[in-house]
């Protein structure tokens, strides 16, 4: 069931209705149901799947617990099997394929077999909640008593899909507050809801038709042109994830329940590690706490230091999916947030003054540089082979000398009719940057702590007329589904 | 939530991290009293907003817009606006155009565009051959129908029918199993000509079999900004192109095609049609036609018969003969020949309650039915696959229809 379907415009009210009627002891029941109708709704079979792995963590972690002498060999065990099942299904064909690949370059003919595996939804994310379970009870904090509770932890749907990922500390105990309803909670949940459908319906699916067009078809656009695209990718890939975050959190907060924020104006990073404080946020706490420190974190000396700062990056991005483009993206990652700890260092001793590095110029522009940067990562990120994203990087790196003799009349997208979002770009780009200089302007103005109350309602029923005027027949799923 | 921890920054939300503002009653005090729920006051101004919106009716609903040009589309364009009137309609799916534009085609000698070629010149001949001059045919069938499309397109175009007209319906087994047929309310067909139609609503609620299309048409008929999406989204789009023409004046000579957009993005509005870009080319009769194995594709189209999509073609059809009796029109169902091989994957006694209904359809509402289904007749090398036919059997099928439809004015 997606988020953007009549399905969930049907779903969600009718578990909404149930869970406020419902008394309390219920409702860690009722939910439960209801996320395993909306995971089966799916493919029924996965459910099973889900509920194996949320039995198994859940008796196995009790284990760890009263085996204080073979507490490491437990968490090893559990950390085990939950990569294993996400390498069974998600990595499977990947390794296969690069067995292959690497045979064929020794001239070796093998034929792999071929498995029909399908990739269970949303299994990265619960993996890592259920990762994350097992370590901070071997760290000693407290299990989790109830198994419905667990379930419903690892379950629960609005973010069993694409996250946040949760931390069961955060959300077990609020299962057991015995909330009264509050219309608080249907204002914010609502808004967040409707601001999520408008990202991802309203601007990400127009977004990705150009972006499927300029990454398919790299040869038929200048080299401006495929920056404009790669712009266009970036808008897309945010506005979609944080379209199907807000609607998460907006969904999560119906029932009176706070999931984790996971953006935080990511292109106003004015370095590579801002960048990651402010992107995918429970992703990258989740991999600084049981990836990065694990490994040393950042209390050793230089060059292991960035060799973990490599490790987590790399292996980061191979879990965004099993393809060497993404792992070849993780990679970027680690090579440009080390480059950034080295810029660091240097302008340290160099001396660089505090006031050079606080100069509103210096600082906008780092965040340019920063945003460019992330950009060119994403071309990994989005391009459909490793092979097509350097011959992308490449023709993005002939702009400076097109720019020399530059014309509008050269944009290809300024010739394309049909869909009009290609020319839209020159006009929408800009506004989608201003816009996120101006929320912060706003936000640093106190105007979203508590807007006058009709701006509020005005807002709403604008995006409830815009989503009902532009939402497609049918929308395509959201970006992070895959993952 | 007091107990959550406070190390997780990811969990502080955005409201926690900003600072109180300095003297909020400044401007409270000039709004009226905050409602108990915005949402709620929101959604009601939306269904005021609605109501007012289908009480005063800004947007004018044109009937016969359509935003996705589909075969359909082509085809309502190409006869609606004349004053043509034929003799002969055509109906059926991709069976009944592969039969008649091979014939043409090859009778002709000269390549036809499938999306404008809506006559059977050969049928034309044929009737003429079979005593009945002067006869023209309209084929009005078209890729993926089934009775629940026939239906609408004979009510969209029947007034282009002279009275005492012949409707000829080709209709094979695949036209009541189809395991991929969504609904009959997701087609090209139900989608543009339901707006140029007035449907009956006991006949409309047929349209909408599941719950989720019935949801859906409910939509439709209470959001007043939803039914006319279409119109506003066009007009949105006319008024962008306009701006960016302001700004960008080259933009508007630009010679972007249908054959540049479908190289660049071929799933982009997938099913649209263009001049030229479906040629029929004149067969070679003396050679044998390649013939392509599509076993695969018609094994997953009959693998899950649904017997609530049987029993809903079989109403269309029967709205069809109702429709064709009050235009005065006879109707012909011909079961079209199809390959042994694909009969074989049909479970038997499906094709037997398949043959059994249009016989009792038949017999029922007094329609002439014609079996041309016979291997001996049209054996394989009739065929370009395991459904459609090739210019030989097209024109042998021609040849044997067009005594049937000779029968029906004398």
């Amino acid at each position: 069931m997606l988020f953007n379907s009549l399905q969930y415009l049907v779903f969600l009210p009718v578990v909404f209705l149930l869970y406020w009627l419902a008394p309390h002891k219920a409702r860690v029941a009722l939910l439960l149901i209801a996320s395993y109708v909306f995971y089966m709704s799916w493919k029924p079979m996965y459910g099973l799947l889900i509920a194996g792995l949320t039995i198994g963590n859940f008796f196995l972690v009790k284990l760890l617990n009263k085996q204080p002498e073979r507490k490491k060999l437990w968490l090893g065990l559990i950390v085990a099997a939950n990569l294993l099942m996400l390498a069974i299904f998600k990595y499977t064909t990947f390794a296969f394929d690069t067995v292959k690949d690497g045979l064929n370059l020794m001239h070796i003919d093998w034929k792999e077999p071929h498995l029909n595996i399908i990739l269970p939804l949303g299994i990265s994310f619960f993996v890592f909640e259920f990762i994350h379970y097992a370590v901070e009870v071997y760290k000693g904090k407290p299990e989790v008593k109830s198994l419905p509770q667990f379930a419903l932890f690892a379950s629960f749907f609005p973010t069993q899909i694409a996250g946040p990922i949760k931390r069961y500390q955060d959300f077990i105990p609020q299962l057991d507050l015995k909330a009264k309803f509050k219309w608080e909670y249907v204002d914010e949940g609502m808004q967040l809801i409707l601001m999520g459908l408008a990202k991802k319906v309203l601007i990400a699916d127009n977004l990705a038709l150009v972006v499927q067009a300029g990454f398919a078809h790299p040869e038929k656009f200048t080299s401006i042109d495929m920056w404009i695209l790669t712009y266009a990718f970036a808008f897309q890939i945010f506005l979609d994830f944080a379209g199907y975050t807000d609607i998460a959190r907006g969904s999560a907060m119906l029932f009176g329940y706070k999931v984790p924020i996971n953006f935080n104006l990511p292109y106003l990073a004015s370095n590579v590690a801002d960048f990651w404080n402010r992107w995918h946020i429970s992703l990258s706490t989740w991999l600084r706490d049981y990836l990065f420190i694990p490994l040393g974190g950042s209390r050793c000396d230089r060059v292991k230091v960035y060799r973990n700062l490599f490790i987590t990056m790399a292996l980061g991005g191979l879990w965004h999916g099993a393809a060497m483009h993404f792992f070849l993206w993780g990679v970027y990652q680690g090579v440009v947030l080390i480059l950034h700890r080295e810029w660091q260092r240097v302008s340290e001793k160099l001396g660089m003054t505090k006031e050079i590095l606080e100069n509103k110029f210096y600082h906008a522009a780092s965040v340019v540089f920063t945003f460019h940067v992330v950009c060119i990562g994403w071309v990994f990120f989005r391009a459909e082979t490793s092979k097509s994203a350097f011959e992308i990087i490449g023709k993005l790196m002939m702009a400076p000398q097109e720019l020399m003799n530059f014309s509008l009349s050269q944009l290809e997208v300024l010739k394309i009719r049909d869909p009009i979002i290609f020319p839209a770009l020159v006009v929408l780009l800009p506004i989608l940057m201003i816009s996120h200089v101006a929320v912060n302007w706003l936000s640093t103005k106190q105007f979203y702590q508590k807007p006058a109350w009709p701006v509020q309602v005005g807002v709403m029923v604008a995006l409830m007329c815009l989503l009902t005027i532009f939402s497609p027949d049918s929308s395509p799923r959201f970006i992070y589904f895959q993952f | 939530m007091s107990q959550m921890s406070p190390d997780n920054e990811s969990l502080r939300q955005e409201t926690q991290i900003r600072q109180p503002r300095v003297h909020p009653e400044a401007y409270e005090i000039l709004l009226p009293m905050r409602p108990k729920s915005l949402f709620l006051v929101a959604l009601s101004a939306f269904a005021i907003l609605n109501a007012s919106m289908m009480f005063i009716n800004p947007i004018k609903f044109n009937r016969e817009f359509y935003p996705y040009r589909g075969w359909l589309w082509w085809m309502v364009n190409d006869i609606k606006p004349t004053n043509n009137t034929y003799d002969v309609a055509l109906l059926g799916s991709s069976v009944m155009v592969a039969a008649v534009t091979t014939a043409d085609a090859t009778s002709s000698g000269k390549p036809l565009d499938i999306i404008l070629h809506h006559k059977s010149e050969y049928m034309d001949k044929q009737l003429e051959i079979n005593g009945i001059p002067k006869q023209q045919t309209v084929n009005l069938s078209g890729p993926g129908q089934m009775p629940s499309d026939a239906l609408l397109i004979f009510m969209a175009l029947s007034d282009h029918l002279k009275e005492g007209s012949t409707v000829v319906y080709g209709l094979a087994p695949r036209d009541f199993f189809d395991s991929s047929f969504q609904s009959a309310s997701d087609t090209e067909s139900y989608k543009y000509l339901r707006r140029m139609i007035e449907l009956k609503p006991r006949v409309n609620a047929h349209y909408h079999q599941y719950f989720w299309d019935k949801a859906n048409a409910l939509l439709e008929r209470c959001v007043y900004l939803y039914d006319r999406s279409a119109e506003i989204q066009t007009k949105w789009f006319h008024n962008l192109e306009n701006f960016l023409i302001k700004i960008f004046p080259s933009y508007e000579n630009t010679t972007f095609t249908y054959w540049d957009r479908k190289a660049l993005l071929p799933a982009y509005k997938g099913a649209e049609f263009h001049p030229a870009a479906s040629m029929c080319a004149p067969e070679d009769l003396t050679k044998p036609h390649e013939f392509i194995d599509n076993t695969f594709e018609y094994f997953l189209r009959y693998r899950r018969p649904n017997p609530a999509v049987f029993d809903a073609q079989l109403y269309f059809l029967r709205q069809l003969s109702q429709q064709c009796k009050e235009k005065k029109a006879k109707l012909i169902i011909v079961n079209m020949p199809i390959t042994e091989v694909n009969m074989a994957l049909l479970p038997r006694h499906h094709y037997q309650n398949y043959m059994t209904a249009l016989r009792d359809f038949s017999k029922t509402f007094d329609v002439k039915f014609v079996d041309l289904n016979n291997p001996k007749v049209f054996p394989k090398t009739d065929f370009r696959d395991g459904v459609h036919m090739n210019a030989r059997g097209g024109m042998k099928f021609i040849e044997l229809v067009a005594p049937e439809i000779a029968g029906t004015k004398k």
